[in-house]
């Protein structure tokens, strides 16, 4: 089902719409809602969100597999934790197996625009011959592709750690969730920043989002 | 130069047309590819236009090579291009305006430096940020919806929009996000977003249940090095998983 899952978020990454549903924040609790264990799939989600928010898929830029990323770092943070308890390991865990695969999906995005030259060739071949049937053919290859890509290489990482032995039990909430990620995705937004504005609406927000955190948390 | 049509007459695309040019232009980037990069989903948007037009032959064959030419823009605004090659291709070869092939190469550099600053560079991080926000106070579903509607309201509005600008106003229809007015826009969801990115910072240092000032110095430290990482443009891959790794240190050494 994650294999499933991934196949068709990815779709939306590039290939079809680009409606965001292929974001890992969206793909990360999709993938916690079908392994039973939301939270899990929210902190991966948006951990792996925080770090690939400054990767664009724009031109011929290379960019990571996100979405397969998000869903295979929720499964593989069930398998170690098990689902409930400490998240510590399985955090750890999924997010740098989401991180991995993420990376190894970049790789195969060289394999899919490959493979759809080869279709577009076709395409054109056909078009020489007065048939407009090619051009919706390498459109359908294009998609069938871009899913198998991602169904596979979720369900390749996913085989591969089910071998592995589980984690040790979980035991409280020791890990800083995002403590790290969250400036990582601000100190982007920053470095993209035309003008003095942004990074002072950035220092503001941090701001007011301190006092209210804090006095919603009581700690004011 | 071949345009699809032989005769003079106009040619009008229907509602159903544009509707069905739409919908096809959401796969723009299905068979992307280094050679040609849109140029297949181009011409897959273009195919109800073929068929309205009733093409045969040669005609036929010139329609698909000249839409399966090199393309490449921003996907968003990449409807302000193709409503303008439609409109180009009903109005047959005597007309005075831009060739279909005119159209395209014309605008896309243009959309595509406007879209990648807008959805891109602002729009993508303003809704991941807000849809981050809601997520990390405990409102997952609600992130997850905030996401998509903050950064489809802007997507589906241009992608609609523009269809129907390139159809009514041509090349012309590319000034409306030339202007100032999207230029505004642009500034504004940048700044939007710096501010979102801000307080979903500020949750993480709160939400870290670590003593304010250790958090804030952890944070600081990783801002500080996601800018030089950036700076260095050292991939955000390598630079999460260090990250991670950090972060599992500190726990460890807490």
């Amino acid at each position: 089902m994650l294999a499933g899952l991934a196949g068709v978020l990815s779709l939306d990454a590039t290939a079809f719409f680009q409606s965001m549903i292929s974001r890992p924040l969206v793909a990360g609790i999709a993938a916690g809602a079908i392994v039973g264990d939301l939270g899990l799939g929210l902190v991966v989600g948006a951990t792996l969100e925080l770090v690939w928010v400054g990767a664009l898929p724009v031109g011929a830029a290379g960019f990571p597999d996100a979405t397969s990323g998000a869903v295979v770092g929720t499964g593989v943070g069930w398998l170690l934790g098990g689902g409930g308890g400490d998240r510590a390991v399985a955090l750890f865990g999924g997010v740098v197996a989401g991180l991995v695969a993420g990376a190894v999906g970049r790789a195969l995005v060289g394999l899919l625009r490959r493979a759809n030259e080869r279709y577009a060739a076709r395409a054109l071949a056909k078009a020489s011959e007065e048939d407009a049937r090619g051009v919706g053919e390498a459109v359908a290859l294009g998609l069938l592709t871009r899913f198998g890509l991602g169904a596979a290489l979720t369900a390749g990482f996913l085989w591969a750690w089910s071998g592995l032995p589980a984690g040790p039990p979980s035991s409280g909430n020791a890990y800083p969730a995002l403590l790290w990620a969250a400036p990582l995705g601000a100190a982007a937004v920053a470095a993209r920043a035309k003008g003095a504005a942004d990074r002072w609406l950035l220092a503001g927000g941090f701001g007011v989002g301190l006092v209210v955190t804090l006095a919603v948390r009581g700690g004011l | 130069m071949l345009h699809g049509r032989e005769d003079s007459r106009e040619t009008r695309l229907l509602g159903r047309d544009l509707l069905e040019v739409w919908v096809r232009s959401l796969f723009l980037q299905s068979a992307w590819n280094a050679r040609g990069m849109q140029h297949v989903g181009f011409c897959f948007a273009m195919l109800p236009v073929l068929r309205r037009l009733d093409l045969r032959g040669r005609q036929a064959r010139a329609f698909l090579e000249r839409h399966l030419a090199f393309f490449n823009t921003n996907p968003v605004l990449s409807s302000y291009a193709i409503g303008a090659a439609a409109a180009a291709e009903t109005r047959g070869p005597d007309a005075q305006e831009p060739s279909p092939e005119e159209i395209k190469s014309a605008l896309a550099g243009p959309l595509g430096m406007a879209g990648d600053s807008l959805m891109w560079s602002s729009v993508r991080p303003l809704a991941a940020f807000v849809g981050l926000a809601l997520a990390l106070v405990g409102r997952p579903i609600a992130g997850v919806v905030a996401l998509l509607v903050v950064y489809n309201a802007f997507h589906l509005v241009f992608r609609w929009r523009g269809l129907v600008a390139g159809v009514s106003k041509g090349t012309a229809a590319v000034d409306e996000v030339l202007g100032p007015g999207f230029r505004r826009l642009v500034t504004l969801a940048r700044g939007a977003g710096a501010f979102a990115a801000g307080v979903v910072v500020a949750i993480a240092v709160v939400g870290s249940e670590i003593a304010l000032p250790a958090a804030l110095v952890v944070g600081g430290s990783f801002f500080v090095l996601g800018l030089a990482a950036c700076a260095a443009r050292v991939p955000a891959t390598l630079v999460g998983i260090g990250g991670a790794v950090g972060g599992l240190l500190f726990v460890a050494l807490r």
